[in-house]
């Protein structure tokens, strides 16, 4: 079973995914790539996003660096690393595993 | 290196707040600019894109306390209110600070000696086996023993050990 906060770990999943495959994000970004990816379907709110991107960014999953934009504006964007990548491989194994679980046990209870 | 970074941040915070304000004022930025791009104009669309960001105190609370270590930082923040409270009334701190500080001084002193005296053994290999030698005080002829004895000096002990 993953961890009980299963939102957060899902969360950290989806983050690392983009990551991945688009590279650096910044969190708008990041948010926006989750919606468009589910086809609208999920829309992760930035009081969780933040807290996510940050505490991931502790644990040393993402890096983030600041950017300088037009406007004299700055901007973090956020890399995978590979620690990060290591544990997107495993995290979305389990996951995987989970709900393959899961739909067994809806189809056959 | 983590808790290093979350320690420098409890300690210092103003810059990972001024950075999270940033990254926030960013974000709701760059979604009011998609609102514009797509027909809002520049009011309505900052307003919708703030809006939709939805608590913005909370978010950058919750991200903050990803990035330090939450204890210390309330420590300060309750010793800088202390320290404030006291300011307001330091008679009645200077009372408690002194009977604190005589009560744990009595407290440190009554300690040390029952310690020192009781519960420690004596620094020798086998305290059960001391004695002390003395002999009763000289009798003064026609009065009786005093009750007072005289314990050896430690030469006139070696002395009559010796047999002189």
């Amino acid at each position: 079973m993953p961890k009980a906060n299963s939102a957060q770990s899902a969360l950290d999943l989806l983050v690392l995914t983009v990551l991945e495959r688009r590279g650096a994000l910044h969190g708008y970004g990041i948010a926006n790539y989750i919606q468009q990816l589910s086809d609208e379907a999920l829309r992760i709110e930035e009081g969780s996003l933040y807290p996510a991107l940050h505490r991931m960014e502790e644990s040393g999953w993402i890096s983030a660096e600041w950017t300088s934009t037009e406007n004299k504006r700055r901007a973090r964007i956020y890399r995978i690393t590979r620690a990060g990548q290591k544990q997107l491989a495993s995290e979305s194994r389990k996951w995987t595993d989970f709900s393959s679980a899961v739909a067994r046990v809806l189809r056959f209870a | 290196m983590s808790v290093l970074s979350r320690i420098y941040n409890a300690l210092n915070p103003k810059q990972l707040e001024r950075d999270l304000a940033e990254e926030m004022s960013d974000h709701i930025q760059r979604r009011a600019a998609d609102y514009m791009r797509s027909g809002l104009d520049c009011e309505a669309a900052h307003h919708r894109a703030a809006c939709e960001f939805g608590n913005i105190a909370l978010t950058r609370e919750r991200s903050r306390d990803a990035r330090l270590i939450p204890f210390i930082d309330e420590m300060l923040h309750d010793v800088r209110y202390a320290v404030r409270a006291m300011r307001r009334s330091p008679v009645f701190f200077g009372a408690a600070i002194l009977s604190l500080s005589l009560a744990i001084a009595a407290n440190t002193a009554v300690f040390s000696l029952v310690d020192a005296v009781f519960w420690r053994t004596l620094p020798v290999r086998q305290p059960s086996r001391l004695f002390t030698l003395s002999t009763p005080g000289i009798q003064q002829p026609g009065s009786p023993l005093p009750d007072e004895r005289q314990s050896f000096s430690y030469p006139l002990f070696s002395e009559l050990s010796a047999g002189g």
